[in-house]
């Protein structure tokens, strides 16, 4: 028998030395290729729903997609959203193939998140902020998918929204799009540390603190002059706080490490802790984050420029 | 002359006391209210001190106990000053408390477990289990909060 040159993949090895020998051998090196080739697989599938758990939890879907307070199954939807635009229901968004996202293809599911557009090519409206996840990598995206494959079913059925007359026909969101939306890619400051841009990322692509945190025009569209500066009841929803570090209506006041330890556990400097939206978003998906990419968060919130704008209280 | 000496002022007793009775009901919910939230902020500091020590914030690790002590009596007294039933006022304790009473009582009995959990933790000087009963104070705090207390206007 000639030598095996060490190039040659082990299971390529394994059949030349097999070659001549009985036959049990190739049955046992059958045995043998397809476990190693399905334990790869199993191992780099575990490895991005693993993955797509944190992107999950990064990017605050729960708290959207799982009606907690009315014992909703995880990620199966029905909870009721608040905007001046009228309620909104949160769909399901397990694998059910009639009730849920298990008939859609990856693809679907990118275009979703990249450009608002759903599987039947009509638009979603902004309450789902794809605004945002448009610059979510799509290594984070598929990632996200696989994850979403795993989790347990609901046959919950979708709730219809109740809003305003004028934003209900499908087309009004077509038109927003047009007018303030701009699908994008997350691009890296060069001019910024490392951290900075992990924390440009998370805020901006996954966590979409802006969401809340900036206010909006009439039309529904974030105002980006009032960036992160907070916006008053009713702008959307609850209202949210000013998080630029201005000392006296934002959170200027704050250490890095307060804001961190508010990220992870929801304590304010004072000791109380929230119980509003945010204590809900930092429970089903903050506190879940690694404390370097939470550092990294802050890093980023520290650095906005402190804009005076006094929208609500210095809690929220 | 007499007669409307004294008719006067039974009237002016009167008022007087109507006028106080009044304002005395009303001073009696703002006390209550400022009692209330005084013990709340009492919670609150020994939370906030325990979290920068058990953090390594602060370098006090002797004070631990103190804080652990502190919160477990203020968890044990804080349901005595939900007992008035205060309406309106400057305060953000919602009708709910009141009306869901055992739902109430359900939330109270989770800030004491945890805070006689997080007591006996630090009495044992399991760091590792002390974190988790301090993380479990805070999430106590939380789900209260998130249910019987107004957010900020």
């Amino acid at each position: 028998m000639q030598g095996v040159p060490q190039e040659i993949p082990r299971e390529e090895a394994l059949s030349a030395w097999c070659s001549g020998r009985r036959s049990w051998c190739g049955a046992a090196l059958l045995v043998f290729v397809t476990f190693s080739v399905a334990a790869e697989t199993t191992a780099e599938i575990e490895r991005l729903r693993e993955r797509g758990a944190y992107v999950l939890r990064a990017s605050g879907c729960v708290a959207c997609h799982t009606d907690e307070d009315n014992g909703g199954q995880f990620l199966a939807g029905g909870r009721a959203i608040e905007t001046k635009f009228g309620t909104f229901y949160s769909p399901n968004i397990t694998f059910d193939r009639e009730q849920g996202i298990g008939a859609w293809k990856a693809e679907d599911f990118f275009r979703a998140l990249r450009h608002g557009i759903a599987p039947d090519g009509t638009s979603y409206s902004p309450v789902f902020p794809y605004t945002s996840y448009t610059r979510m990598r799509r290594e984070d995206m598929f990632a996200l998918w696989v994850y979403l494959a795993s989790v347990a079913k609901s046959a919950r059925k979708n709730t219809a929204h109740e809003l305003a007359w004028y934003v209900r026909p499908r087309i009004v969101n077509r038109v927003w799009k047009l007018l303030f939306f701009e699908s994008g890619v997350f691009r890296p400051e060069p001019g910024r540390s490392e951290v900075w841009n992990r924390g440009a990322y998370l805020v901006k692509a996954m966590a979409h603190c802006g969401e809340c945190h900036t206010p909006r025009t009439r039309f529904g569209a974030l105002d980006e002059t009032l960036a992160y500066a907070g916006a008053a009841k009713g702008s959307s929803g609850e209202g949210a706080p000013n998080i630029t570090p201005d000392a006296e209506t934002g959170i200027g006041r704050w250490s890095r490490s307060e804001l961190v330890d508010y990220l992870s556990e929801g304590m304010l400097p004072d000791g109380d802790f929230a119980g509003g939206a945010m204590a809900e978003i930092i429970d089903s998906g903050l506190a879940y984050l690694k404390p370097r990419d939470l550092d990294a968060i802050a890093e980023f919130i520290m650095a906005l420029p402190p804009i005076r704008h006094d929208a609500d209280g210095p809690e929220g | 002359m007499r007669i409307f000496t004294n008719t006067a002022a039974i009237a002016v007793s009167a008022i007087a006391l109507s006028v106080g009775t009044a304002f005395t009901v009303h001073a009696d919910d703002s006390a209550a209210i400022k009692y209330r939230q005084a013990v709340m902020r009492a919670v609150g500091g020994h939370t906030g001190g325990a979290f920068a020590i058990m953090k390594g914030q602060v370098p006090y690790k002797d004070n631990l106990l103190a804080h652990a002590i502190g919160l477990d009596q203020m968890a044990r007294i804080l349901p005595s000053t939900f007992e008035q039933k205060t309406q309106g006022g400057e305060t953000r304790a919602k009708a709910e408390i009141w009306q869901d009473a055992a739902g109430f009582q359900e939330k109270i009995r989770e800030i004491q477990t945890a805070a006689a959990g997080f007591l006996a933790a630090v009495e044992s000087g399991d760091q590792a289990a002390a974190r988790e009963k301090l993380g479990s104070v805070g999430e106590s705090c939380k789900g209260c909060h998130r249910k019987f207390r107004e957010k900020k206007p």
